[in-house]
């Protein structure tokens, strides 16, 4: 039900949901693949061409951006800025399914938006089809285990000058290093730990390698976990989060 | 209490207490509110109401005392009461980017309705807040009194037993209290249970059966506003205005023409049986007052003379 309330909202704000969603990617992946791409080697990252580096990269990062912008703001407007967390706390809807549903939600929009800009690429010869759509689902689950830490960060913060902070103290500094435009080779070491770290890293090298067979089950496997652990701790704390700011 | 007196009493608390922390919001009252009862909470800011309100609607863990809605467990059960109870909020917490409609409808899926029965639900929740010509508006383009008609509309959308009432009509014109409160009335005669906190006399006067008034989390009184009114003040009042320096000598004076006099900065407040007789002596005691005023008590003099004139907020 909760799902069906977000769907109502998403719907009356297409246009701007189709904005965030497929020209910022497509405009990333024009500049970096394209403008980017048509300097750098043949060869320098791996063996593919700059383009293909990147444009799983992209679809992450795209992916990604979406989980942040629907686990903050709205967040906030359902605890302060509208109240709508207290109006369903009265009905028989648990927080915990409202935690739930409003993930869901954003689960679908990425999946939506994600499948439009994997398309593109597709057309414009960035991606093979199959690792496309390989890269469209672990992009999207990447950012679903990013979303429920994100959504209790949002819970707990009073204010939203904290989303600002979020955006720049970890947000854009991720996106830059995690893997996405180069290499984490290049990084030096200690910043090649905290790269592996971030829940964007494990996403891109999925969705980069996901659909070439290169990589091992196992290598899957403990990407996959990481993104698992993420989501479970984040899941947890946003439960715990939800629940102690409606029924106080 | 047996099972005849269970199925008339929605709501039953024994000891009821609620802390936060160091402070104690609620500190042990006993209620019970029959099936069809109006019931108000009178009490000045932070006596209790709207925790102990909280507590019922299921959206707040009780830290002691027995509790039970529907002769169910608020901590066991919180669903499947809040599925049989509506809540209105102090403050509007409409989506204020949906349509008036869309409000309903998201709010009635939230209650599980079959969506066939949310279109005609929706219909007549539009007609009850008269807002069916803006069915479509965003709720951002409403006014106060639209949006806080719309909210108590919403808190009907599943058909409840038992509506709670947070400061309902705080902050709106006339127009849109009179109209509320042939709403609430119109529920209560359809055999809804109300309990309704406020801080506006007449509107207990007007609409409860029963008034508790609460002070600093405990229940300090509670009746019939006729009842009250009789139990506290003598039913007429005599408002006397004197120059400051003559106050004083005044209210000493008067003190034995009524039964209780109340000394405020600018007024003398003289409770009598009989005004006509009253304002005659005070004429021929020597003491005119500059300007005097008879008036009827209300339930106002009483809940005034119980939780004192201090603002302790």
């Amino acid at each position: 039900m909760i799902l069906e309330w977000q769907a109502v909202h998403g719907i009356r704000n297409w246009r701007g949901a189709l904005v965030g969603g497929l020209v910022i990617p497509l405009v990333t992946l024009a500049a970096i693949g394209f403008g980017l791409g048509a300097v750098v080697p043949h060869g320098a990252v791996g063996d593919s061409s700059y383009l293909r580096f990147v444009a799983p990269a992209v679809l992450a990062t795209a992916a990604f951006q979406y989980a942040v912008a629907e686990s903050t703001e709205p967040v906030m407007a359902g605890f302060k800025w509208q109240r709508t967390y207290e109006g369903v706390a009265v009905t028989p809807v648990t927080p915990r399914q409202m935690v739930i549903g409003q993930l869901l939600w954003t689960a679908a929009q990425i999946a939506a938006s994600g499948a439009l800009v994997a398309l593109v690429m597709v057309a414009c010869d960035a991606m093979e089809p199959l690792p496309a759509l390989l890269a469209l689902v672990f992009s999207t689950v990447g950012a679903l285990a990013f979303a429920a830490p994100v959504m209790a960060f949002s819970a707990m913060v009073r204010d939203g000058s904290a989303f600002t902070a979020l955006n720049r103290m970890i947000i854009l500094p991720m996106t830059l290093v995690a893997g996405t435009y180069f290499p984490i080779s290049q990084l030096p070491t200690a910043a090649r730990g905290l790269a592996m770290a971030t829940p964007l890293w494990h996403t891109v090298e999925l969705c980069r390698d996901g659909g070439t067979g290169g990589p091992t089950s196992g290598a899957i496997a403990v990407h996959l976990a990481v993104l698992a652990l993420w989501a479970a701790i984040g899941l947890a704390a946003t439960f715990r989060l939800f629940r102690r700011r409606l029924t106080f | 209490m047996d099972s005849a007196d269970a199925a008339d009493t929605v709501v039953v608390a024994d000891g009821l207490t609620k802390r936060y922390g160091d402070r104690t919001a609620v500190r042990g009252i006993d209620i019970q509110v029959r099936r069809g009862e109006f019931l108000g909470f009178l009490g000045p800011n932070g006596a209790g109401k709207s925790s102990t309100l909280r507590m019922v609607a299921c959206v707040s863990p009780r830290t002691e005392g027995r509790l039970s809605v529907f002769g169910m467990d608020p901590d066991r059960h919180g669903p499947a009461i809040r599925a049989r109870i509506g809540v209105v909020p102090q403050q509007d917490n409409l989506d204020t980017e949906l349509s008036v409609s869309e409000n309903l409808r998201v709010y009635a899926r939230c209650f599980g309705i079959r969506r066939r029965e949310v279109r005609r639900k929706i219909a007549e929740l539009l007609e009850f807040a008269a807002l069916t010509d803006r069915a479509g508006a965003e709720v951002e383009t409403l006014s106060g009194g639209m949006r806080r008609r719309l909210t108590i509309a919403r808190a009907l959308v599943n058909d409840p037993e038992l509506v709670l009432l947070d400061e309902p009509t705080t902050g709106l014109d006339p127009q849109a209290r009179h109209l509320l409160w042939d709403r609430l009335l119109g529920l209560k005669r359809a055999g809804v249970t109300l309990v309704l906190t406020t801080h506006y006399m007449d509107e207990v006067e007007r609409l409860c059966d029963r008034v508790i008034i609460i002070d600093q989390g405990r229940i300090i009184e509670q009746g019939t506003p006729p009842e009250l009114i009789g139990r506290h003040a003598p039913p007429e009042v005599v408002e006397l205005r004197y120059p400051p320096d003559r106050q004083a000598i005044a209210a000493e004076k008067l003190a034995g023409l009524c039964e209780r006099v109340e000394v405020l900065p600018e007024r003398l407040l003289l409770f009598v049986h009989h005004s006509e007789q009253a304002l005659s002596e005070i004429y021929r005691s020597g003491l005119p007052p500059e300007s005097s005023l008879v008036r009827r008590s209300t339930l106002e003099d009483v809940f005034l003379h119980l939780t004192g004139r201090s603002l302790d907020d």
